[in-house]
């Protein structure tokens, strides 16, 4: 590959100057007049609306509208294959408490909060189920979704929607190899239940929308999501309108990490203003952004590996139950295939049966977090490897190494795999960590080391496009429909496109400019999730590039006499590539800002992975990745013995994601995944009674703080591994990788430390302690063999 | 949030009018670090708040010539944190002040308007407590005195009639030798505390034999608790007797916790036990160099 | 009538008596800089200086601050960038940005009253300052750096 000179340098974020001075500008920023919308909720988890009155709200001053179910189109909302949520309940019943049930409109939001306390809802209580087990039994009598069969589907990919048990929304089976045969041959057996409570993203801004319709009739909504262009879409589809007819706008975003699937709250502002005829702010409280953003689900995971002396793993059986809440429409449905990505392409697996089931109860519905619960599936797994390497007595990192997919293995879905580098992760996080020294404590704090290795694939289910335009003065715009939530593509986009069209290092912020977050200006493309947008939007922009560069050429070949495939364009210039000494300015191949019969200079291009998908019944999916990327954590912490506290002391880190378009960006995303990390294992849990979350705020809710997590010298990583040939520039996916093998790391050096396996996450003190003291109570000689053999 | 009217009394007697006259309709702000929260999430209505962040001479800490410090109604945590007389005399109330929240809070609240809120899980209580603090208290019909332990009365209650007001905490001199510490147990480092005690031990007999002790335990029941049973189990006792574990068993039998989202009822117990013996063990020590 | 003092300047403010200092600094002078999390006083992106000290925004009456001298973040590096800023942009502090005003002005806060912190120090003081996207390394990192440059006289 050629020389790079912007792609692979750590480039200063273009966005960093607006940010740190205040002038960047995120969703609740623009001031215009306004009213005030509030949402009136369900006290219920399970009831009918018998009446909504309205009366005395409408009368009490300052208030100007109230949208109410009837207000409401009828259409279900979907993601992947069961379309279940409507905006308000159309259909009179209330599923979950804080379920949307009116919307107050007011002058101030002080007003619209006290005339919410005078709408009066009569409800019909029904009985509830909150526990999913329960729930995903045939004969439940609690029923959520007694439509379910009918209700359609807004996509045909991904797990099957289960049709024969009432509240089991979808189904993912793996079939692979015989595993009774496998069983047999193993020497141990190494069963447990392992379970991940449910949390919220925690992103910094909450959700604020501000709605208005247009003059012609346009409906426009300003948010604060990722998948700009996939909120567009699902407006589209409620309201019955063209794409011409909906508009979306995304200023900077203060953190996604996932969640707000169904537009459930851009569609309660756009009703709002409908009704009311004015622009209309919806901003979710804390409280409200905690827990009715599509939070990520409680799952349970059985897992019964079998395991031969030589530490062959030689087959594995799981049984994941994802407690998806009141509604799969927010992401939780796909919850069941999303599960694996960060566990099928780890090891060489004969074996491998597998039920994934999403059970819908009476809680709030859940969503997709950072990995789409591929972190809590990794939490199982990598946990229960240490199980078995100490069930055999083998050191931990041998027995991963063993077991560790190469280049060309075969993955759980069949795919092979190439251009990976697991190994060499694996083995430079364990020099970083000096696995081989065992940590020693003081006093009541024990330490202990712990590995896990986890991997993520960049999302291929949808195609991405880009715009560039190239100005006579040789500026790149670049037009994206991909969103900017922080992890920073709008710099790589930068760094991709001065890369093609050889802008210096010096012009960087003066000649590259990515217009992004309006589907107004910007083209189709599924936004920023899956981890997806570096590789697809990344490589739709090269290729938009390729097509400005062939128009530039194309125009220029007869001044150079030449073919336009002799030609190259560097800092704003054309020349032949043998020549370059003689190059002109592009300006000359313009008139008035026209270039010739070409008219604008715009490269466009689309861009999508040819994949196929999962059989739901067998997992088989043999080209279901572009591209692996993988990580290993080596943590190593401190527990009080004492109190059960447990603290991250220090951790180290290799990653494989090919060529890093610019590494300090990517040393942001492990370390503030480690950050959420530390949050989800140690410290982040919704406590929860009777489908009510009774800690949606930051005082009970416990983010971690700076003084929760390792700093400075004490957070160390390396890349490892080669560029992928069909990455853009080599790159493969990070974003959500770093959440995915943090949890295990921690648990396994925990049990290093201690002794004594924690199998629910979060680790929290008090779960440690209770543990230490059944293990005390149950009095047996302890001969500890450590994870290192 | 909540719409109310607000009134800025000019003097503290202004104050104590406005008081007499909104009674339970009204509420005091000083530095509002623990109102702000209720009030923005609606989860008081008062119809006034009376504002008395900007009132005169109630911002000091001074020494009598009784030897008492004596802390005005306004003197924020940050004060208290960094005053070079409250290390000198109590260096335990610097200490707490520094894992009390966060900077932000301590820079704009007040540890007077801590105590009046009342939380289970206060910091600055149990330690006033251990360090026998009374409070000074004003309305439009006199002034009283309410001793620390005294002034918590119920969850979120204390002993104030609605028409007072806290005009100064007042911290007796600590008599020779004596050594406070102050253990809490929590989940993130600044959060409030799972369980927490302040001790306060005075050693007589040539350092050898305990004279006097407070124990306070903190956020195991709807207020401070004293522990005096387990007091009792030191006063008289010679220091290289005291069984620190047996002290904090007995300390821990006087809690009263609740299962709720900071931890099970049995877990804040254990915490109790493990909060008791540390600060047992740091006041013994620190009695020994005072 | 609220006059308030904010970024060097003075401004009549007419608003309600219930509004916080973060919701007329945002609604009424445009400084939407100062950012509202949470409005319990727990994320700290409301953070702005009053009188030089770090104060959470959100948890402070209009009202109670006239008077006093308010910075907030559009008040820093009106001549340049202030060496927080600059460290900040240059130490990769900021991801989403969201958290970005209030912990740089929460480190100014620290700084000007400690100008040579410890590790232990910043994470202490900036303790009452979340974040979510940067996990702190980086911003740990730019408020050493900071500092330095401030005592080199940067």
């Amino acid at each position: 590959m050629a020389e790079l000179s912007i792609v692979g340098k750590d480039v200063i974020r273009v966005d960093a100057l607006e940010k740190v001075t205040g002038k960047a500008k995120y969703s609740a920023d623009f001031n215009e007049t306004r009213l005030y919308a509030k949402v009136l909720r369900s006290p219920h988890a399970h009831a009918n609306i018998i009446n909504i009155d309205t009366s005395n709200a409408e009368k009490f001053p300052g208030v100007r509208g109230i949208v109410k179910p009837q207000d409401s189109p009828a259409k279900r909302m979907g993601f992947v294959v069961c379309s279940d949520r409507q905006v308000l309940p159309v259909d009179g019943r209330i599923r979950y408490i804080g379920e949307p049930v009116a919307v107050v409109v007011a002058d101030s939001q002080e007003i619209a909060e006290e005339a919410l306390e005078l709408v009066k809802v009569d409800y019909e209580v029904l009985p509830a189920v909150f526990d999913p087990e329960e729930a995903m039994r045939k004969d439940c009598p609690v029923i959520l979704h007694p439509g379910k069969n009918t209700y359609g589907s807004a996509m045909k990919f991904g797990p099957k929607l289960e049709r024969e048990i009432p509240n089991v929304c979808t189904v993912f089976r793996i079939r692979k190899g015989d595993i009774e045969k496998g069983f047999q041959e193993a020497d141990a057996i190494v069963e447990n239940k392992y379970s991940f409570d449910g949390g919220s993203h925690g992103r910094m801004e909450r959700y604020t929308i501000d709605a208005w319709a247009e003059g012609n009739g346009t409906l426009v909504v300003r948010t604060n999501r990722h998948r700009m262009w996939g909120c567009h879409g699902w407006l589209c589809s409620l309201f019955g309108l063209s794409p011409s007819k909906v508009r979306v706008i995304t200023p900077y975003v203060g953190g996604s990490f996932g969640g707000k699937g169904s537009p459930i709250a851009e569609a309660l502002a756009l009703l709002a203003a409908v009704k009311t005829g004015k622009r209309v702010r919806l901003e979710y409280t804390r409280e409200e952004d905690i827990f009715d953003t599509g939070p990520r689900p409680v799952i349970i995971v059985y897992v019964k590996d079998g395991v031969k002396k030589d530490g062959t793993i030689v087959a594995r059986q799981t049984r994941f139950i994802i407690n998806i809440g009141a509604y799969g429409s927010d992401g939780g449905a796909i919850s069941t295939i999303s599960c694996f990505n960060g566990i099928i392409s780890s090891y060489n697996i004969q074996n491998w049966h597998s039920d994934s089931f999403t059970v819908y109860t009476n809680n709030p519905p859940t969503g997709t977090m950072r990995g789409v619960e591929a972190p809590q599936g990794n939490w199982a797994i990598e946990s229960n490897i240490d199980c078995m390497a100490h069930r055999i007595g083998m050191d931990s990192l041998k027995f991963r190494l063993k077991n560790l997919v190469r280049e060309g293995d075969t993955n759980t879905f069949g795919q092979v795999l190439h251009h990976i580098s697991p190994k060499e992760c694996l083995e430079k996080t364990a020099e970083l960590m000096d696995w081989g020294k065992k940590s020693i404590g003081e006093g009541k704090w024990k330490r202990g080391k712990g590995l896990a290795i986890g991997h993520y694939r960049p999302n291929p289910n949808w195609p991405s496009s880009a715009i560039v335009k190239v100005f006579a003065d040789g500026t790149i715009e670049v037009r994206i429909g991909t969103d900017e939530v922080g992890q920073g593509l709008l710099t790589v986009i930068t760094q991709i496109a001065a890369e093609q069209f050889k802008v210096p290092m010096d012009k960087l912020m003066e000649k590259v400019k990515v217009v992004h977050g309006d589907t107004l200006y910007t083209p189709w493309d599924f936004g920023s999730g899956g981890s997806r947008a570096t590789w697809m939007t990344g490589n739709a922009v090269i290729r938009a590039c390729q097509d400005a560069k062939q128009k530039i050429f194309t125009l220029a070949a007869p001044k150079f006499e030449t073919s336009p495939n002799d030609l190259d364009f560097s800092d704003g210039k054309v020349y032949h590539k043998d020549l370059p000494q003689n190059a002109i300015s592009l300006s000359n191949f313009f008139r008035h800002g026209v270039a010739g019969e070409i008219g604008e200079i715009l490269g466009i291009a689309g861009y999508e992975i040819d994949h196929t998908e999962a059989d739901p019944e067998t997992g088989y999916n043999p080209r279901g990745a572009a591209s692996w990327s993988y990580l290993v954590y080596g943590v190593e912490v401190g527990v009080n013995t004492e109190t059960g506290e447990v603290k991250v002391l220090r951790v180290h880190w290799a990653v494989d994601i090919g060529q890093p378009i610019n590494w300090k960006m990517c040393e942001g995303q492990v370390e503030g995944s480690i950050g959420m990390g530390i949050a989800c294992t140690l410290y982040e849990k919704f406590e929860v009674s009777n489908g009510k979350i009774l800690n949606p705020n930051l005082v009970t809710y416990r983010m971690p703080t700076f003084m929760e997590c390792p700093v400075g010298e004490n957070v160390k990583g390396v890349t490892v591994g080669l560029p992928h040939p069909d990455g853009p520039y080599g790159a493969k996916a990070l974003g959500e990788m770093g959440l995915v093998p943090f949890a295990a790391a921690v648990g396994n050096a925990v049990f290093d430390a201690i002794g004594v396996r924690i199998t629910d996450a979060p680790i929290t003190r008090e779960r440690v302690f209770k543990a230490l003291q059944t293990a005390k109570r149950a009095a047996m000689p302890k001969e500890r063999t450590t994870a290192r053999g | 949030m909540v719409r109310f009217e607000l009134s800025e009394p000019k003097s503290l007697s202004e104050a104590c009018s406005l008081l007499a006259e909104y009674r339970e309709k009204a509420k005091i702000i000083a530095g509002g670090q623990g109102l702000l929260p209720l009030l923005n999430h609606r989860q008081i209505a008062p119809n006034y708040l009376v504002n008395i962040k900007g009132l005169p001479d109630l911002e000091y800490i001074v020494s009598d010539g009784n030897g008492h410090v004596r802390i005005g109604a306004l003197t924020t945590h940050r004060a208290i944190e960094f005053s070079p007389l409250i290390k000198k005399r109590y260096p335990l109330l610097a200490k707490m002040e520094q894992v009390l929240g966060c900077v932000q809070t301590r820079n704009w609240g007040t540890i007077v308007g801590n105590l009046c809120a009342a939380s289970p899980t206060s910091d600055p209580a149990p330690v006033l407590i251990a360090l026998e603090a009374i409070v000074r208290v004003k309305s439009v019909r006199g002034e009283r005195q309410i001793p620390l332990n005294e002034f918590f009365t119920d969850y979120l209650k204390t002993a104030l009639d609605p028409d007072e007001i806290v005009v100064e905490i007042q911290i007796p001199q600590l008599p020779p030798h004596t050594g406070a510490a102050y253990h809490k147990e929590c989940i993130r480092a600044t959060d409030s505390p799972i369980a927490s005690v302040a001790v306060s031990v005075t050693l007589v007999e040539g350092l050898g034999t305990v004279g006097a002790a407070r124990i306070a335990l903190q956020a195991v029941g709807p207020t401070p608790l004293r522990a005096r049973e387990a007091e009792e189990m030191l006063i008289g006792k010679k220091v290289q007797h005291i069984l620190v574990d047996e002290v904090a068993e007995v300390a821990a039998k006087k809690a009263c916790p609740i299962s709720d989202v900071y931890g099970s009822a049995e877990y804040k117990r254990e915490m109790v036990k493990v909060a008791a013996r540390g600060a047992l063990i740091q006041a013994i020590k620190r009695a020994h160099v005072a | 009538m609220l006059m308030l003092r904010v970024n060097g300047e003075d401004y009549n403010v007419f608003t309600e008596p219930w509004k916080t200092l973060v919701r007329v600094l945002r609604d009424d002078l445009g400084l939407t800089g100062v950012k509202e999390g949470c409005n319990t006083g727990s994320c700290g992106a409301c953070t702005v200086l009053i009188d030089g000290k770090a104060v959470k925004s959100c948890l402070v009456l209009a009202s109670q601050t006239k008077g006093k001298e308010i910075l907030t973040i559009e008040g820093l590096g009106k001549n340049g960038l202030h060496p927080l800023q600059q460290a900040f942009v240059e130490r990769f502090a900021i991801q989403c940005g969201f958290c970005t005003p209030g912990m740089i002005l929460a480190a100014k806060g620290l700084l000007d009253e400690n100008p040579n912190p410890t590790m232990e120090d910043v994470k202490l003081g900036l303790s009452g300052n979340l974040c979510r996207c940067t996990g702190y390394v980086k911003i740990v990192e730019a408020v050493l750096v900071a500092a330095e440059m401030i005592r080199k006289g940067a």
